[in-house]
């Protein structure tokens, strides 16, 4: 019975957005970042003063301070990324590698060169390894370059659908595809635990998790009419394409007498109204309505 | 010279002498001459070479230049417990270079911050794009080489000011998009000319392609004449495929198999792919 539906793009409707709820505007590494600069450059860190006036000659200060200078601004440049990207590196290397057979001389197609390189991080608090080969072809009229090998390994978390995505990416070498994809998918699971975790604060006796605040589903039940409950179940899948599409859809228990009872097919009609509801008032809002739906009985 | 009074044999030689060395001084100078025009010659030859070597450097650094995440440098880290400030700042600027890898890096500039967008589609990396913004209330779009018909302004004034993360990577999946569908129509157009009847007709955003092709590129088989659209901006595969027969007369019933067989496969495989398929097929 579970026919999932697409809400649309990542964007959907209104509230169907990620939201924020602690910042106003942009991301704090963001600002932070564009913070960092100027105050580090105007303030050295005093251990590294001291050392600097033990160990140094004089005439080495000037060369330090503008050293400090540079790491300082590196380093801003660096957490600035890191808050835009939602991706922290943690290990990089690129060394040139032998291309296999021919040597590395200019032949008749142009210059090629290989560089294998390494990355690890973390993309939104899950930790990442990849490993890639880069093979660059240069002519005169044009220079293109080629990802010919890449092998990802991301941190098993709860999120089967991401393992399949992995190898998916990994056949297609696509490798910016795998941090926009990541970035979606992880944004969309933040999105839905916030959301899950907010309705159980709310009504901690009508609202179960039965996976826990990370898993797929949610469960509704009446506080006074026993053995009704709608589930709502929410998937994050990430499509062939890397598209990133969360599909909501509405599962019901009812008891067979109340079964019996319905003339008008409610229940067999719940999961399209549902759909329709999410349509118009987007997520947040459509499942505020069902536990209205269930507390009107008291 | 040896002055000599004598109107005799010696003043004979020394008058020969320097009728000779008179007649020598403009054969030198001409060889002199000589000598510096083929020294000059050389050195036109040398300067022309290194002019030659000059700007092929000039233009692959150019057609480099386009694509960022070519130019990233050797770096291996080392692994010393301590790590002096030179290789902190050698360790912050190689993983400075390295999120080109992510497809999203940028710089803090004077004013504020300059974005750059790799693109790249199925492991071939693609243009590179940049959006400079000012920091300033309300943040700004200074410069920028995105194409004008994506529809930067819509994404900026949606998520500029509320949600600057979503904006950069909102713009990254159209300018992946756009780039991925451009490849893959150029791929057609150079790659398979052959399969083509006529030329590929698109729109500059690529979100419609229109092209007649055969399965036997030696034309003996009736010609399909395919409508591709992508409504969806960020998606490199078509939402939409129709496929046609323009001309007169019925069409074979083995066209019309063909026409079932083929129209699902450009809804889920890249256009070279699925030309790559009709090739291995006529192989075989």
């Amino acid at each position: 019975m579970h026919t999932g539906i697409h809400t649309g793009t990542h964007t959907g409707t209104h509230a169907a957005e990620p939201r924020r709820r602690r910042r106003s505007g942009g991301s704090p590494g963001f600002e932070e970042g564009l913070r960092g600069g100027p105050q580090r450059e105007s303030a050295p860190p005093t251990h590294l003063r001291l050392s600097r006036s033990r160990r140094r000659p004089a005439g080495g200060g000037e060369a330090s301070r503008d050293l400090e200078a540079q790491l300082g601004r590196a380093e801003s440049g660096l957490s600035f990324l890191s808050g835009l990207t939602g991706v922290r590196i943690a290990d990089y290397s690129m060394a040139r590698a032998e291309l296999p057979g021919s040597s590395e001389s200019a032949g008749e197609s142009g210059l090629r060169v290989l560089r294998k390189g390494r990355l690890a991080g973390e993309c939104h608090s899950v930790p990442f390894q990849l490993e890639f080969q880069l093979l660059e072809t240069q002519s005169e009229e044009n220079s293109s370059a080629t990802i010919t090998d890449l092998s990802i390994i991301v941190e098993p978390t709860e999120h089967s659908e991401l393992s399949r995505f992995v190898a998916r990416t990994e056949e297609k070498r696509d490798l910016f595809l795998f941090f926009r994809s990541l970035h979606f998918f992880l944004e969309w699971c933040e999105y839905r635990q916030r959301t899950f975790q907010y309705f159980k604060e709310k009504h901690p006796a009508m609202v179960q998790l039965p996976g826990g605040p990370a898993a797929d589903s949610m469960g509704l039940q009446s506080p006074c009419v026993p053995g009704f409950e709608l589930v709502v179940v929410w998937t994050v899948h990430i499509d062939e394409g890397g598209k990133v599409v969360p599909e909501l859809d509405l599962l019901t228990k009812i008891p067979e007498q109340a079964l019996t009872l319905d003339q008008r097919e409610v229940v067999a009609r719940a999961p399209h109204c549902f759909r329709t509801l999410l349509l118009l008032l987007g997520i947040e809002a459509a499942i505020d309505s069902l536990i209205q739906l269930l507390r009107t009985e008291e | 010279m040896a002055s000599s009074q004598k109107h005799g044999v010696l003043y004979q030689l020394e008058r020969l002498e320097a009728r000779d060395q008179r007649s020598a001084k403009p054969q030198d100078e001409h060889q002199g001459l000589q000598d510096s025009e083929t020294d000059l010659e050389a050195k036109i030859r040398k300067l022309r070479k290194l002019r030659d070597e000059l700007r092929t450097k000039v233009k692959l650094h150019e057609a480099s230049a386009r694509i960022p995440i070519t130019n990233l440098e050797p770096y291996e880290p080392l692994k010393n417990s301590e790590e002096n400030l030179e290789m902190k700042l050698e360790k912050a600027k190689a993983f400075f270079q390295a999120f080109h890898l992510t497809g999203l890096s940028g710089k803090l500039t004077t004013k504020g911050v300059c974005i750059c967008f790799s693109t790249a589609f199925e492991g071939n990396i693609l243009d590179s794009y940049y959006v400079d913004l000012i920091i300033k209330k309300p943040l700004t779009i200074h410069r920028h080489s995105v194409p004008v018909f994506i529809p930067l302004e819509q994404i900026a004034a949606k998520y500029l000011e509320t949600n600057f993360q979503h904006f950069v990577y909102s713009l990254s999946e159209h300018l992946n998009a756009y780039s991925g569908r451009k490849y893959q129509a150029d791929q057609l157009q150079c790659g398979f000319s052959a399969f083509l009847a006529r030329p590929l007709q698109r729109n500059s955003l690529c979100t419609l392609l229109s092209f007649t092709y055969t399965t036997d590129p030696s034309g003996k088989s009736f010609p399909f004449c395919a409508r591709l659209v992508y409504q969806d901006l960020t998606t490199t595969l078509p939402t939409n495929v129709t496929i046609t027969y323009q001309g007169t007369g019925a069409t074979p019933a083995s066209w019309e198999d063909q026409r079932a067989a083929h129209e699902p496969l450009f809804y889920k495989n890249a256009l070279y792919k699925v030309f790559e398929s009709f090739l291995r097929v006529r192989e075989n």
